[in-house]
């Protein structure tokens, strides 16, 4: 059977993203176009700034991962773009670019869930990985097509807190990646920050986020020396404790063997080393995405697109961006 | 020649084919606002209709206008310039809205909403503008009409947000002429492209005028 090509577009942020994909697994092009020094100075992504350089970049970032890859645009057979969730605006630069392509090439389209994209980065990392698997955050993946949320956050996301306590630490954006390498600095047992506890698989980073301002804040107030280092390395290893203890918690309920860490949360070095620690003490195996690949780009997208099309999943041309779109079967808190 | 204009910069949506003397369709919808939704189907339907071989030319309102509406209408126009290999002319909505009143005996002032009770404005006749593209209040736009020698007409979305009496000479269009049409975008696009005013598919962007709020709320805080 000839292999098919697909043509994947990811715009739901702050990155401009095309990517060719060879069947499921084999990365021709990935080509991202990053928007993060126009949005530092004002400590966030600014949706309309993002949308407006969207528009600007989408024709050469696509023309590029064409051309990277080596092949006709008449060629693509199918593409596939997200949906959601992130920016509304952002997000339909990329879905009327990608609706109108394939309406113009007559190709099938696929929506595709940016998170669910997150975790099928794994695949591109790692030739041999086939589920079943449990993959943080933090859904189990039964097959391909067929995969079940079982905890998420009830409040924050976990790299909102770390956005927003960079953001008072007058760190630049993005701030996980600040708080990371600060953490190197600074002794994780410093300050003791409360432990988020949850019933069953769930995430909650709220109270933590306050509890950290609340620290940075009174200290503050009373004119005392902060050691941001220690407040980085105390927050992160809070969040990693939690994430790393709910993870191995699922994974011995299931009888899972394989985890796989996904998103941009998994960029994060500590929670990556401890991460993989504890896997192997385990006997589980770990499984990771490159650098690259962790950040939002096209490739996943495409990947997820590819499995989607095995199973019809296809999209119509009235498909619309869907700015807070969660995983299939998600639980809704009030 | 064959070519498709594309108009999404206001609450319209609205698509048309036009070939050289003819237009062979054209749908216009002003009944909901999700162009991100209809846009497509929309294009679809109008080349179904319009039954022909090829398309030579996409022509696409590029405003002023809605900032989400114009991004729309340019990611659909650029991409199938893209995919088709054919030219894409960036045209401005005002102009294009003007395109309504071929005439030189009355000048014709289409406005489109700015936001926070001002318009974008433009004076043309006979579809070539005459001042530059400018943000002021509606009122003002209206009573400064008033000082212009002969007829003029108001037309684009603003109307209603009127609140000043219309001096003698300033009349409403009626309302088959007031708001954006993709006829108009296909026949203004042809004009710009006989005089050699194409764009390009890969840098062409909407014409904002404005800034981001949070430009804006950058600056400020900087003086």
């Amino acid at each position: 059977m000839e292999k098919l090509l697909t043509l994947g577009i990811e715009t739901s942020c702050d990155e401009t993203a095309a990517a060719v994909l060879r069947d499921g697994r084999e990365i021709l092009s990935n080509v991202i176009s990053t928007q993060i020094p126009l949005h530092q100075k004002f400590g966030g992504v600014v949706p309309e700034i993002a949308s407006r350089k969207h528009i600007l970049n989408i024709m050469p970032v696509i023309d590029e991962s064409i051309r990277k890859a080596g092949v006709e645009l008449s060629q693509i057979n199918q593409i596939a773009v997200t949906y959601g969730p992130g920016l509304v605006g952002a997000l339909l630069v990329g879905v009327s670019a990608a609706k109108t392509l394939a309406f113009a090439l007559k190709v099938p389209l696929i929506a595709v869930n940016h998170l669910e994209g997150h975790i099928f980065a794994n695949f591109l990392s790692e030739p041999e990985l086939e589920p079943p698997f449990l993959a943080l955050v933090v859904s189990k993946m039964i097959d391909y097509n067929d995969f079940k949320l079982l905890g998420q956050t009830r409040d924050d996301a976990a790299g909102e807190a770390f956005d927003k306590i960079a953001r008072v630490m007058d760190l630049p954006y993005p701030g996980g990646p600040q708080i990371d390498k600060l953490a190197k600095l600074g002794n994780p047992n410093a300050i003791d920050f409360p432990h988020p506890k949850v019933d069953e698989f769930d995430f909650s980073f709220s109270g933590l986020k306050s509890a950290v301002l609340n620290y940075l804040n009174s200290a503050n107030m009373k004119g005392e020396p902060v050691n941001n280092a220690d407040v980085a390395a105390s927050f992160q290893k809070a969040v990693v404790d939690s994430l790393i203890e709910k993870t191995l918690d699922a994974a011995k309920n299931l009888g899972m063997k394989k985890i796989v860490l996904a998103g941009g949360v998994a960029a994060n070095s500590e929670l990556e080393k401890n991460l993989r620690e504890a896997c192997e003490k385990r006997g589980l195996k770990f499984f990771y995405p490159s650098k690259i690949l962790c950040t939002d780009n096209a490739a996943m997208i495409a990947c997820r697109g590819y499995y989607q099309s095995l199973k019809n999943d296809f999209a119509q041309y009235d498909l619309n961006a869907v700015p807070n779109l969660n995983f299939k079967g998600a639980v809704k808190w009030n | 020649m064959q070519i498709l204009g594309i108009e999404a910069a206001t609450k319209v949506a609205s698509v048309a084919v036009i070939s050289d003397e003819k237009i062979l369709a054209e749908i216009s919808q002003e009944a909901r606002l999700t162009h991100s939704e209809t846009l497509l189907p929309q294009i679809e339907q109008t080349l179904k209709i319009a039954n022909v071989e090829g398309i030579d030319a996409v022509a696409v309102s590029i405003g002023p206008g809605s900032f989400t509406g114009l991004r729309i209408g340019l990611a659909t126009a650029k991409s199938l310039a893209y995919a088709w290999q054919i030219k894409i002319i960036g045209v401005p909505t005002l102009q294009a809205i003007s395109y309504h009143f071929p005439t030189n005996s009355a000048t014709i002032l289409p406005m489109l909403d700015a936001q926070k009770n001002r318009a974008y404005v433009q004076q043309f006749k006979a579809g070539k503008p005459l001042t530059k593209i400018e943000v002021k209040p509606i009122d003002e736009i209206v009573t400064a009409a008033g000082q212009i020698d002969g007829e003029v007409f108001l037309c684009g979305e603003v109307l209603s947000k009127i609140k000043v009496e219309l001096p003698p000479n300033v009349k409403l269009a009626p309302i088959n002429s007031r708001m954006p049409r993709a006829v108009n975008v296909a026949l203004c696009g042809k004009d710009l492209l006989d005089a050699g005013e194409i764009s390009n598919v890969m840098d062409l962007e909407p014409l904002y005028i404005r800034r981001s709020e949070a430009e804006e709320l950058w600056e400020q805080r900087r003086k």
